[in-house]
């Protein structure tokens, strides 16, 4: 029994090794090795020539036509930026006319003694700039005037504050499942319709290997090409400053890479060419992409994102690259296994009953 | 022993008949040659013989075992040579062949040795993409041979060679019938078949429509009949004579008797010949 089960896993592992050494000699030759060390190139010039923080001057120009201009008297007294004042109408025009996308604010007394604002501005603003805009001249009034400033409220910090992150580093979770989210997903696709317009996928058909040798010996060169260039990019993000936590990082884009390249090859199988694949791909390619948006804007988060294959990858990504001492979240490790479950077994099925009959 | 019954497939599920009712026998170690023109049913019947296909009606049985019940394991043991190359370009030709015997748990050929049996040890290192046409028909060839397959499906395995090549090919196909495997040989080329088949079918509208030995088959549909050259008044005549008509049968013994036949040869019909009277359809 045992030198049964022996014999079975050295000719599993020796038809596996076989496809594996194919596979990866394609993926060399086929140039899909230079494309993710192009794409890993360009991400890592971005980690590296990208600022840790975009400096900007101010975006309001203020012009103090009341007497004795209290608001620049009460602007220099509390230490505030003096580049926001202009000293005449000629220089605020000529600022906004050189800014483009600066506000004008003008400030004169009214009839009755108090302040009236003329705002400035090239395009209509949003209420939310408004008020903001509202409150701050408010304060800045209630400093020139001496009264005192609005009623505030406690703030209690329930954790201690994170620490900032430098925004060349803020965007590697979404570099590292780029290249498995996207690239695994196409490039997985471009192998599939190579070996059916080569006919190769019919010999196959006719050899004792199986579905699972076969999904399995792709998913591996695509999960070593994204190891590869999470590597690179992880090795440029530590350079440039950050702390992450490889051993996690690594193992979540392996299995980003594996749950997407898998998904990729069984939605494949059910299309006989790139041309078929094109748009129906492209759609989940873009579902794929929206949680990168989340992630730049984290009020975007609704409840369906949580569905979405890339999202728990790109959340945990996030967790154990920016936190070395990060122990998975539960709320985002077992959606992930789960995807990656639900997709090995959709290749595997998609294989079976697509690839490997004729005509199917 | 492959034994094939009734077997029908019906691609889209109309009741429209790919292949109808077909039945069969196949000895171990005999060549089975399988005729007839594109679109008759013959790829349909391999594949179902593969396996590729799914089996509707009919039944197919290796050694008495149903292929419905035979796993990926049966193709441990056979050998699949297809009409239209298909290789991986931008591999070698000797990497496809590497490449295609880790998948079998068996023995496998030398591929190397496979090369040089198909003449081409010296491309061996070259992309099969940049092979000629004959050169991925020979190398697809060795690939259905590296596994040492007892059962051998082969499909137009002369398709696109030139004689002498052809020549070789059917060289091996003999050797490996001498070597006991079972070969399913797919072909419109009647000379093939009739030389290297013990017993062919003829497919026609999915349906065999003749089957039997070559020789029994030419037999029973051919006529009988002589060609001779005779030297009349000193010119050569061309005869065609039918010796079992008795007008003929005299007329022969005569031009015996005579001494003026200069050359005498047996008239058979060719396959192709008794194709076109069973079908009225030419196999090209």
């Amino acid at each position: 029994m045992i030198g049964r089960v022996a014999f079975s896993a050295k000719l599993s592992f020796r038809r596996f090794s076989s496809m594996f050494a194919r596979d990866a000699l394609l993926a060399w030759r086929n140039g899909q090795l230079a494309v993710t060390l192009a794409i890993m190139g360009i991400m890592i010039l971005l980690v590296v020539l990208l600022p840790a923080q975009i400096r900007t001057k101010p975006n309001e120009i203020i012009l103090d036509l009341m007497e004795g201009k209290p608001l620049y008297r009460a602007a220099l007294a509390s230490g505030a930026n003096m580049e926001a004042f202009a000293a005449d109408d000629q220089e605020l025009a000529k600022r906004l006319a050189g800014s483009g996308t600066a506000i004008g604010i003008v400030a004169r007394e009214n009839d009755i003694g108090g302040a009236a604002f003329e705002l400035r501005a090239g395009a209509d603003m949003p209420d939310s700039a408004l008020a903001l805009l509202e409150a701050s001249l408010d304060e800045l009034l209630r400093i020139a005037d001496g009264r005192p400033s609005a009623e505030r409220f406690p703030v209690e910090s329930l954790e201690p504050a994170p620490r900032p992150i430098a925004l060349n580093l803020k965007g590697i979770p979404v570099f590292l499942i780029f290249e498995a989210g996207i690239l695994g997903f196409l490039l997985v696709a471009v192998f599939i319709f190579q070996e059916k317009q080569e006919g190769t996928i019919r010999a196959y058909r006719a050899s004792p290997a199986g579905a699972l040798a076969y999904a399995g010996s792709k998913t591996l060169v695509f999960v070593l090409l994204s190891v590869l260039y999470g590597a690179g990019v992880i090795a440029a993000g530590t350079v440039m400053g950050a702390r992450p936590n490889l051993a996690g990082t690594l193992l979540t884009l392996a299995g980003a890479s594996a749950a997407i390249t898998l998904g990729g090859l069984g939605f494949a199988c059910y299309f006989s060419n790139l041309s078929g694949w094109f748009f129906p791909g492209l759609g989940l390619l873009l579902l794929n992409i929206l949680p990168f948006f989340s992630y730049a804007n984290p009020a975007f988060s609704p409840w369906w994102m949580n569905l979405i294959p890339s999202y728990p990858y790109l959340r945990l990504t996030e967790s154990y690259f920016f936190n070395p001492a990060a122990t998975p979240s539960p709320t985002l490790l077992w959606p992930a296994l789960a995807w990656l479950a639900a997709l090995a077994a959709f290749a595997l099925v998609s294989v079976k009953a697509k690839l490997l009959k004729e005509g199917a | 022993m492959i034994r094939v019954r009734d077997l029908k497939h019906d691609y889209e599920g109309k009741g429209s008949y790919a292949v109808d009712g077909v039945s069969f026998d196949i000895e171990d170690g005999a060549i089975f040659g399988f005729l007839g023109p594109s679109g008759a049913g013959k790829s349909t019947v391999q594949g179902l013989m593969t396996g590729l296909l799914g089996l509707q009606k009919g039944s197919i049985d290796y050694d008495g075992l149903s292929i419905a019940r035979l796993g990926r394991s049966f193709f441990e043991n056979v050998g699949v040579s297809f009409e239209h190359p298909n290789l991986y370009a931008k591999l070698s030709g000797l990497e496809n062949l590497r490449y295609f015997a880790g998948l079998f748990s068996g023995p496998t050929e030398d591929p190397m040795a496979l090369l040089e049996q198909v003449g081409l040890r010296d491309a061996a290192k070259r992309r099969a993409g940049a092979y000629s046409k004959g050169m991925k028909q020979r190398l697809v060839f060795a690939r259905a041979l590296i596994n040492k397959p007892k059962i051998l499906f082969l499909d137009e395995p002369t398709s696109g060679l030139d004689p002498s090549t052809a020549e070789l090919i059917k060289g091996l196909i003999l050797q490996k019938k001498a070597e006991g495997c079972t070969i399913f040989l797919t072909t419109h080329n009647m000379r093939d078949a009739d030389r290297l088949s013990d017993t062919v079918a003829f497919l026609n509208a999915g349906k065999i429509v003749a089957m039997g030995s070559p020789r029994e088959l030419k037999l029973q549909y051919g006529a009988k009949s002589v060609k001779l050259e005779r030297r009349v008044n000193g010119s050569v005549k061309e005869e065609t004579l039918f010796p079992e008509r008795p007008e003929d049968a005299a007329r022969i013994k005569a031009y015996l008797d005579e001494g003026c036949i200069e050359t005498l040869h047996s008239q058979e019909a060719t396959l192709e010949e008794i194709f076109i009277r069973l079908t009225g359809r030419t196999l090209a």
